[in-house]
C-alpha cells in the first residue's frame, strides 16, 4: 500500500513535469495553472503520508537512503512550491522537478516495507540533524539549478544568442538573488545539522567522527558553500564565479553521496 | 453593409496626408460619401476605411486618390502602393490596426494613431455603429492579446529591445545610472524607455557642455564634461560618431571596483568598431555593439510571428463574430446593452477596455438606467465569463443580515445559525460579484469589504479562519459617493478603492435616438411574451417618447412599452397606449417651453413638471425624481419656490 501510493505520488510529480516542460518549450508562455495545481497535489499528498507515518510510526520518514530520499524530495519540492507561489516565476520548475522525479523513483525502487531501524534513529536530537542536512541539501539543489540557468543564461546574453532561454527565463539579478538566499539558508542548515550530527556521533560511537566520510564529506560541502559565501561579500564575487561555485559544490554533493553509498557502506551506521 | 478598406503606402517616412483640418474631413465626407468613414495617418501610409450601402458601388483606389488628391493636393505624388481591402480581409485589418498588431515604417503600433483619428472622425460625425461596434472589438482584442499572450512582451524597436536586455542583466533598470559618452540621436528614444522603467540619473559626458543639442538641455540629463569618472554608471551608451573614442579600461576597472563588481552594460553607438576593444573581456561587463541589437529585434520578431498565427485565430473569430452582429437585428446592442449614442459608445469602449483586467469599477448613474447590465457586460466579457456573476442589493437586505450573506457565518455564531455557511463572495469564487446600492452599506461592513478589497481576505461571521476568494468586485450606486463622503457617510479608503474607474451612465433622457432603439427592442420581446403583433410606434407616440423626460430611465421605458404593448389595438403603439404622464408631457412639449439659460434652470424645470404631474405630492414625485424628499425639499429652498403656496 505504501510503496502503491509512493508510487501515485511520482506519477503526480511527473504529470507536473510533463507540464513545466511543455510550457517552458511552447512557442507561447503560458501561464498554465495546471502544473502549479499538479505541483500542488503532489506535495500536498506527499506532505500527508509524511505526517501520518510520522503519527503512525512515532518518527520521521528519514531512517534509510530510501526514506531520507523521499523526504530530501518532498522538502525540496516544497521549498520550491513556496518560492513559485511567492515569486511567481514557474520556469525552474521544468529542471528541478525532473531530478526530484528521478530521486524519487530511485527512493521508490530502494523501498523496505518495515524496516528495522536502530534505536538511536528515535532521538528527536537525531531526527533535526537528518531533517537539517535534508533541508540544506534541498536548498543547495535550488542554488545548484538558479545557478545552472543564471549561468547559461549569462553566456546567451553575452553572445548574444537568444535562444529558448533567453525567452522564458526571467533576469540574472532573479536567478543570483534565489540562489544566494538559497546558499546562504542551506549553509545554516548544514552547520546546525553537522553540529547535532558530531554531538549525536559522541554519544553513539565513543570517539570523533574523524573517520566517518559523510562528516568529511560534509565538511568540503560546508566549505565550498561559506567560500561562496564569503567569496560574495569580500571579493565581489557575483555573476558567472558564485554560479559555479554553486554548481560544483552541487555536483560534490551528488558525487560524494554516491561514493559514500557504494563504496563505504559500512561506516555512518547505528545499528 | 459593403466594407472597404484603401491603403496608400509611400517609401517616405512621413505621412503622405499628414493631419487634416476640420474643413478637409469635411470636403473627405462629401466626396466618399460613404455611411461611416475613417481616415488613419501614420508615417510612411494612410488608410480609408469605409462603410457603404449594399447597393453603392464602392469606389476604386484611382477615384480614393483623387478624392484625397484635392483636399491634399501632393498626396499623388507621395504616395507610392496602393491596396485594396474588402470585406472580411478590410475587417481583420482594421481589428488588427486596433489591437496593436500592425506596425508603421518606424516600428510603431497604429494603435495611437487610429485612437486619435477615430475620436476626431467620431466627434465630426463620421463613424457610426458600425465603426464604433469594429473599433470596441479591436480594443477588446488589444487587451485579450496583452493578457492572455506574450506577443506585446517581444519588444521591436531599438530602444525598447535594449531595454528588455537592461532588464535580463539587471531585473529592473530602477534606480540605476545611465552615462552617455558624447549625443547621438537615438539616445533620446533609450531615455524615454529606461525612464519609463525606473531609471532616474542620466548623465551625458560631452567635450563642451555649452553647445550640447538645445533637446537634451531641455530633458532630465545632466551634461558634465568627459573627464573619464564613470564610477556611478550601471549603463554605458557611447554615442559621439564623428570622434575617434575609446573606452579605457582603467576607468571601467575603477567603476567596477567602486561597485563591488556589479553587472555594467556597456552599448557602442558611435561609427568606431573599436570602442569597446579594452573592455570586452572585463569581468561582469555586458558590452554591445548596436548592429548586434537587430539579431535581438529579428528573434523577437520570430517570436511573434509564431504567436501571431494563434492571434489569427481570434482575430478571424471576431471578424466572423462581427458579420454576424451585421446582419443581425443586434446593430445597437453591446453585450445585452441597446445603446447607439455617443454616451454609451464611450461606456462601451470604455468596458471593453477594462473587461478583460481585473480592476474595481464603480457604476454610477441614476436609478433604472441599466447598471446591472453594465456589470454583466464587464462580467461576459472578460476571462471570469464561465463562472459565477453575482449580483447582491445591499440596500434590499437587513444590515445584520447581510453581512452574513455577503461574507458567510460559522455554526452557532448567532442565533439560528444551525448550520456553515459560505457568504456570497465566496459563491462567485473565480467569477464577479455587483455590491449594489453600495452606498446603503452600513460602515462596520465598509471596514470588511475594504479589507477583501485591499488583502483580498474575507472572515466569517464568528470565525477565525481567514478565506482568500478570487473575486472581482464591482459596485453600483444611484446616489454621489463623493457627497456621501464629503458628509462622513462613506469611508473615503473605501470610496478611493471602488472608484479606480468610474463609470457614469447617462440618464435616458440624454441618450437622443436611443429612446427609440429601447423601445423597439422592448416592443420586440413583449410582443413575443404577450402573443401580440404590434410592429412600431405611431409617429405622434416616437414624439411623445422622445419628448419624455423619463425619471424612473430605462425601467420606466419598459413598463410604458409593457403597458402600451398589452393596450395596443392594430398593429401600431399610439400614444393614448402610454401612460398619462406621456400624454401631460406630450401636451406640454407643444406649448412653448420657457427659454433655458442654466442647467439649474433646466433641473428646476424638471422638478417643477414632475411635481404638477403628481399634484405636488412630494412622496410620488421624489420617488419619481429618483431622489430623496429631503433633496427634494432642499431643492425646492434653493429655487426660492413656496411650497405651501404651490400646494
Amino acid at each position: 500500500m505504501s510503496l502503491l501510493l509512493h508510487w501515485i505520488i511520482w506519477a503526480i510529480y511527473a504529470g507536473a513535469t510533463l507540464f513545466y516542460w511543455r510550457d517552458f518549450i511552447g512557442a507561447e508562455r503560458k501561464d498554465n495553472k495546471l502544473k502549479l495545481n499538479l505541483l500542488t497535489a503532489a506535495v500536498i499528498l506527499h506532505l500527508v503520508f509524511f505526517i501520518y507515518f510520522l503519527s503512525t510510526e512515532g518518527r520521521l520518514y528519514i531512517a534509510n537512503v530510501s526514506e531520507a530520499m523521499n523526504s530530501f524530495v518532498l522538502f525540496t519540492a516544497l521549498i520550491y512550491w513556496l518560492l513559485e507561489k511567492r515569486l511567481r516565476e514557474p520556469s525552474m520548475g521544468a529542471f528541478i522537478l525532473p531530478i526530484l522525479l528521478v530521486l524519487l523513483a530511485i527512493s521508490n525502487f530502494l523501498f523496505v516495507a518495515n524496516p528495522k531501524i536502530a534505536e538511536v534513529l528515535h532521538d528527536f536530537k537525531f531526527e533535526i540533524h537528518v531533517l537539517c542536512m535534508l533541508l540544506s541539501y534541498g536548498a543547495f539543489t535550488l542554488s545548484f539549478i538558479a545557478s545552472l540557468l543564471q549561468y547559461h543564461l549569462e553566456r546567451e546574453l553575452k553572445k548574444l544568442t537568444m535562444g529558448v532561454f533567453y525567452t522564458r527565463l526571467p533576469s540574472l539579478t532573479f536567478f543570483e538573488r534565489i540562489s544566494n538566499a538559497a546558499v546562504d539558508s542551506g549553509l545554516v542548515f548544514a552547520i546546525i545539522g553537522l553540529g547535532l550530527g558530531i554531538y549525536g556521533a559522541n554519544l553513539v560511537w565513543d570517539n570523533l567522527m574523524t573517520s566517518d566520510a559523510k562528516f568529511s564529506s560534509v565538511l568540503i560541502i560546508i566549505a565550498i558553500y561559506g567560500f561562496h559565501f564569503i567569496s560574495r561579500r569580500l571579493l565581489g564575487w557575483q555573476g558567472d564565479r558564485a554560479a559555479l561555485i554553486s554548481i560544483i559544490g552541487f555536483i560534490w554533493i551528488l558525487f560524494s553521496f554516491l561514493v559514500i553509498s557504494l563504496v563505504f557502506t559500512t561506516q555512518h551506521q547505528f545499528g | 453593409m459593403k466594407i472597404c478598406l484603401y491603403i496608400f503606402t509611400s517609401e517616405k517616412p512621413e505621412s503622405p496626408t499628414s493631419q487634416h483640418s476640420d474643413n478637409q474631413l469635411k470636403s473627405l465626407d462629401s466626396l466618399v460619401a460613404a455611411n461611416e468613414w475613417l481616415l488613419l495617418n501614420y508615417p510612411g501610409g494612410c488608410e480609408l476605411f469605409l462603410i457603404l450601402d449594399e447597393d453603392k458601388k464602392a469606389p476604386t483606389s484611382a477615384e480614393i486618390i483623387k478624392y484625397l488628391t484635392k483636399i491634399h493636393p501632393d498626396f499623388a505624388a507621395e504616395n507610392g502602393n496602393k491596396k485594396e481591402l474588402h470585406a472580411g480581409q478590410a475587417v481583420s485589418h482594421f481589428l488588427k490596426n486596433v489591437a496593436g498588431l500592425n506596425i508603421d515604417a518606424t516600428g510603431k503600433w497604429f494603435l495611437e494613431p487610429i485612437r486619435d483619428a477615430f475620436e476626431q472622425a467620431s466627434e465630426a460625425g463620421y463613424t457610426g455603429p458600425v465603426l464604433h461596434h469594429l473599433f470596441q472589438k479591436g480594443i477588446w482584442l488589444h487587451e485579450k492579446i496583452r493578457m492572455e499572450s506574450s506577443f506585446f512582451k517581444f519588444a521591436i524597436h531599438q530602444a525598447a529591445v535594449l531595454r528588455e536586455l537592461a532588464g535580463k542583466i539587471f531585473g529592473s533598470v530602477k534606480n540605476k545610472s545611465v552615462h552617455f559618452i558624447g549625443w547621438h540621436e537615438d539616445f533620446q528614444q533609450i531615455v524615454t524607455e529606461l525612464e519609463s522603467d525606473g531609471a532616474h540619473d542620466f548623465v551625458l559626458h560631452c567635450g563642451d557642455v555649452q553647445s550640447i543639442d538645445p533637446r537634451v538641455k531641455q530633458s532630465n540629463i545632466s551634461p558634465v564634461k568627459l573627464n573619464g569618472n564613470l564610477e556611478t554608471a550601471d549603463l554605458i551608451f557611447i554615442g559621439a560618431p564623428q570622434m575617434k573614442f575609446q573606452l579605457q579600461k582603467a576607468a571601467i576597472n575603477r567603476r567596477m571596483a567602486a561597485q563591488n563588481n556589479s553587472r555594467l552594460l556597456i552599448c557602442n553607438y558611435s561609427n568606431d568598431t573599436d570602442a569597446l576593444q579594452n573592455v570586452k573581456r572585463i569581468y561582469n561587463v555586458f558590452s554591445y555593439e548596436k548592429s548586434e541589437l537587430s539579431r535581438l529585434i529579428d528573434h523577437n520578431k520570430s517570436s511573434r510571428k509564431a504567436i501571431l498565427q494563434e492571434i489569427e485565430l481570434w482575430i478571424n473569430e471576431e471578424s466572423q463574430n462581427f458579420f454576424q452582429w451585421l446582419d443581425s437585428d443586434k446593430r445597437f446592442n453591446f453585450a445585452g446593452m441597446i445603446g447607439a449614442s455617443r454616451e454609451m459608445q464611450r461606456i462601451f469602449e470604455l468596458i471593453s477596455r477594462v473587461a478583460r483586467t481585473n480592476i474595481t469599477i464603480l457604476i454610477d448613474g441614476e436609478s433604472g438606467t441599466g447598471k446591472e447590465l453594465v456589470a454583466r457586460a464587464v462580467h461576459k466579457l472578460s476571462q471570469r465569463a464561465d463562472k459565477p456573476f453575482i449580483a447582491v442589493n445591499c440596500g434590499a437586505i437587513p444590515e445584520n443580515l447581510l453581512e452574513s450573506e455577503l461574507f458567510g457565518h460559522e455554526k452557532g455564531a448567532f442565533t439560528g445559525a444551525e448550520f456553515k455557511k459560505s457568504g456570497l463572495i465566496e459563491a462567485a469564487e473565480g467569477g464577479t460579484i455587483l455590491l449594489d446600492e453600495i452606498a446603503e452599506l452600513q460602515p462596520n461592513l465598509q471596514v470588511k469589504l475594504l479589507r477583501f478589497l485591499q488583502e483580498g481576505e474575507i472572515k466569517h461571521v464568528g470565525g477565525t479562519e481567514i478565506h482568500h476568494p478570487d473575486v472581482r468586485v464591482l459596485a453600483a450606486t444611484n446616489k454621489s459617493l463623493a457627497d456621501l463622503v464629503e458628509k462622513d457617510l462613506f469611508r473615503r479608503d473605501l470610496y478611493y478603492r471602488l472608484n479606480v474607474l468610474q463609470l457614469t451612465l447617462p440618464p435616458l433622457r440624454n441618450r437622443g435616438d436611443d429612446i427609440l432603439h429601447i423601445a423597439q427592442y422592448f416592443l420586440q420581446r413583449i410582443n413575443t411574451d404577450f402573443q401580440k403583433e404590434v410592429y412600431e410606434f405611431s409617429p405622434e407616440a416616437k414624439i411623445a417618447l422622445q419628448a419624455y423626460s423619463w425619471p424612473g430611465n430605462v425601467r420606466e421605458l419598459e413598463n410604458a412599452i409593457e403597458r402600451a404593448c398589452a393596450l395596443a389595438v392594430g398593429k401600431s403603439i399610439s400614444i393614448y397606449d402610454f401612460p398619462p404622464a406621456l400624454h401631460a408631457q406630450n401636451n406640454k412639449t407643444i406649448s412653448t417651453e420657457p427659454e433655458l439659460h442654466t442647467l439649474k434652470d433646466a433641473e428646476k424645470q424638471h422638478i417643477m413638471k414632475i411635481l404638477d404631474l403628481y399634484n405636488w405630492n412630494y412622496e410620488e414625485a421624489s420617488k419619481a425624481l429618483a431622489i430623496g424628499r429631503t433633496t427634494l425639499w432642499r431643492k425646492l429652498r434653493e429655487y426660492g419656490v413656496d411650497q405651501k403656496e404651490n400646494q
